[in-house]
This record gives C-alpha cells, sequence and structure tokens, in this order.
C-alpha cells in the first residue's frame, strides 16, 4: 500500500497538482462546490425522509433527487478529492481523520444508495447524521491536518 | 474613513485576534462557515429547482418556500455571521483579493435576484403558485440563484488559496 502511495505522490500528475497554486486552487473550488451538493442533497434526502420538510409529500419525491444531488456532488467530489491527495498520499493516507473521511463517504453512500427507498425513518436520521460527520470531518482534515 | 482604513482598524480589534492568534479559533470559525454553507446554498438550491420545475413539482411553490425558508435562514446567518468574523481577521488582504471583489459581487447579484423575485415576480404567485412549470421570469430567477451561488461557493475556496 505505502509503495502504491508513494508511487502516486512520486507521479508527475501529483507534481503537477502540488507544484501549481492554481491548479490547486480550481480542485479545490470544484471540491468545495460538489461538497455543498453533498450537503443539499443529503438535507433534502433524508429531512424528507424523517418527515420534518413535507410531511405529507410520498418519501421518493424528496429521496430521489436529493440522492442524484448527492450522486453530482460526488462525482464532482471525488476525483478533485483525488488530485488534491496525490501530493500529500502518504501523510494523508496514514492520518486517521482522513481515514474516518473515506470510511464516512462509504458508509453514508451504501445507506443513501442501498438503504433510503425502503427503510424506515430511523434510516433518515441515519444518514443525515452520517452525512454531516462526514463534513465535519472533512473540515477536520482541511484544517487541522 | 476608507474602506481601506475600516479594513485596518477591523483587523486591530480583539475578535480579529482571537481568529488569527488562537490555535483552534479560525479552524472552527471556518467550520461552522462551510456548514452554514452546505445547509443555507444546500437548501435554496431545491426552491430554485422548484423555480425551474424541476422538484416538487405537484407542491405549490408558496408551500416549498415556506417549508424551506426556516432551514435556509439559518444557514444564511450561520454564512454569513461567520463570514464576518473571518473578513475581520484578514481584512486587508481580503479588500486587495480580486476572488473576493468577485465573490461579494456575485452575492449581491444573488441578494438582487431574490429582492426582485420577491418584489415583483411573486406579486403575481397566487396565479402560477401550483403550476408545475412556472413561467419564464420565476424560472429565470431560479436559474440565476443557482448560477450566481455556485460561482459564490468557487470565489470564496479560490480566495481562500489566494490571499495567504
Amino acid at each position: 500500500m505505502d509503495a502504491a502511495l508513494t508511487w502516486y505522490q512520486s507521479s508527475a500528475l501529483a507534481s503537477a497538482v502540488g507544484d501549481s497554486p492554481t491548479i490547486t486552487a480550481v480542485l479545490s473550488a470544484f471540491h468545495a462546490l460538489g461538497f455543498t451538493f453533498i450537503m443539499g442533497g443529503a438535507l433534502f434526502a433524508n429531512l424528507g425522509k424523517l418527515g420534518v420538510l413535507f410531511p405529507s409529500r410520498p418519501v421518493p419525491e424528496m429521496a430521489v433527487p436529493g440522492s442524484r444531488l448527492i450522486a453530482l456532488g460526488l462525482v464532482l467530489s471525488i476525483p478533485t478529492g483525488f488530485l488534491l491527495f496525490g501530493p500529500k498520499a502518504v501523510n494523508a493516507a496514514h492520518n486517521s481523520t482522513f481515514q474516518l473521511k473515506l470510511l464516512l463517504i462509504v458508509v453514508a453512500s451504501a445507506v443513501q444508495f442501498g438503504l433510503l427507498r425502503r427503510g424506515t425513518r430511523a434510516v433518515g436520521a441515519l444518514g443525515l447524521t452520517l452525512w454531516v460527520g462526514l463534513a465535519l470531518t472533512a473540515c477536520a482534515f482541511i484544517l487541522l491536518e | 474613513m476608507t474602506l481601506l482604513q475600516m479594513c485596518e482598524w477591523l483587523e486591530s480589534t480583539k475578535l480579529a485576534e482571537l481568529v488569527t492568534q488562537s490555535t483552534y479559533g479560525f479552524p472552527i470559525v471556518v467550520a461552522i462557515h462551510l456548514m452554514g454553507l452546505g445547509l443555507s446554498v444546500g437548501t435554496v438550491i431545491w426552491f430554485d429547482l422548484r423555480l425551474l420545475g424541476k422538484v416538487l413539482v405537484t407542491t405549490p411553490v408558496s408551500e416549498v418556500y415556506r417549508r424551506l425558508a426556516p432551514v435556509m435562514t439559518i444557514g444564511f446567518v450561520v454564512m454569513f455571521g461567520s463570514g464576518a468574523v473571518i473578513f475581520t481577521g484578514y481584512a486587508m488582504a481580503a479588500y486587495n483579493n480580486p476572488y473576493f471583489r468577485a465573490k461579494l459581487a456575485l452575492i449581491a447579484l444573488a441578494g438582487l435576484n431574490a429582492a426582485f423575485f420577491h418584489a415583483f415576480t411573486q406579486k403575481h404567485l397566487a396565479g402560477w403558485d401550483t403550476w408545475s412549470h412556472p413561467p419564464a421570469s420565476a424560472r429565470t430567477a431560479g436559474a440565476i440563484s443557482i448560477a450566481s451561488w455556485a460561482l459564490v461557493v468557487l470565489a470564496g475556496r479560490m480566495m481562500s488559496y489566494t490571499m495567504f
């Protein structure tokens, strides 16, 4: 694993990102836009599931578009995040906050796309908690690394 | 007092010192700012998508607004409040940053768009409240809002990488 991380960190791609503040800034900007879409989708889908936002409407009216916005957010955030990860791959991969962030992305996505449409209101509460936890972990990683 | 002098004064306040000097002051306020961003822009987008006729098309526009407004309001208060606190610590650098100026201009555009919608387009809401596809003026307001807030997010992040 460490060999792969070292290879990626020393690759031309990671160097291009790390050596260019402009590329890093642009990637980070689209990463943040993805974060906003994920948060917006998570709030809409999961508060809808909980019956907080539109209690009289069927859950799929919120869960489906909410999940689509989360998917768009992930499409923006994951590739940009992978590129931003390059210049600091070895250190980041050993950072426990970063590891928690990756774990939360996987678990929150599994709950959102696998369970939300079928599960009870408790799934909405779980989904919302996981996405908010991910957002807080992401903030912690950016600011305290 | 010029704007630049005001920025200088802001940076000399106790609040600015707290933001820039304390170990966790800046990270905590930035985290609050990002959460406020998710709550505000992440919610306003759903009202914009309703105006565009893309979601909740059988729910009246007025009801969508009424249900989302409390979350949006809390989000915007948190985002603008924490943004103002961050600004006090780095007012001079922000004043000279082109992305900060672009961000302010885009926030003003989003604000004017919302004000125009509430003052004029919404006046005739009773006539199209239940339409699945609202009139062009409402759809335009929704599109401008989504575009301007997305650009605010992009400019905000560009700013933080070019200011320090």
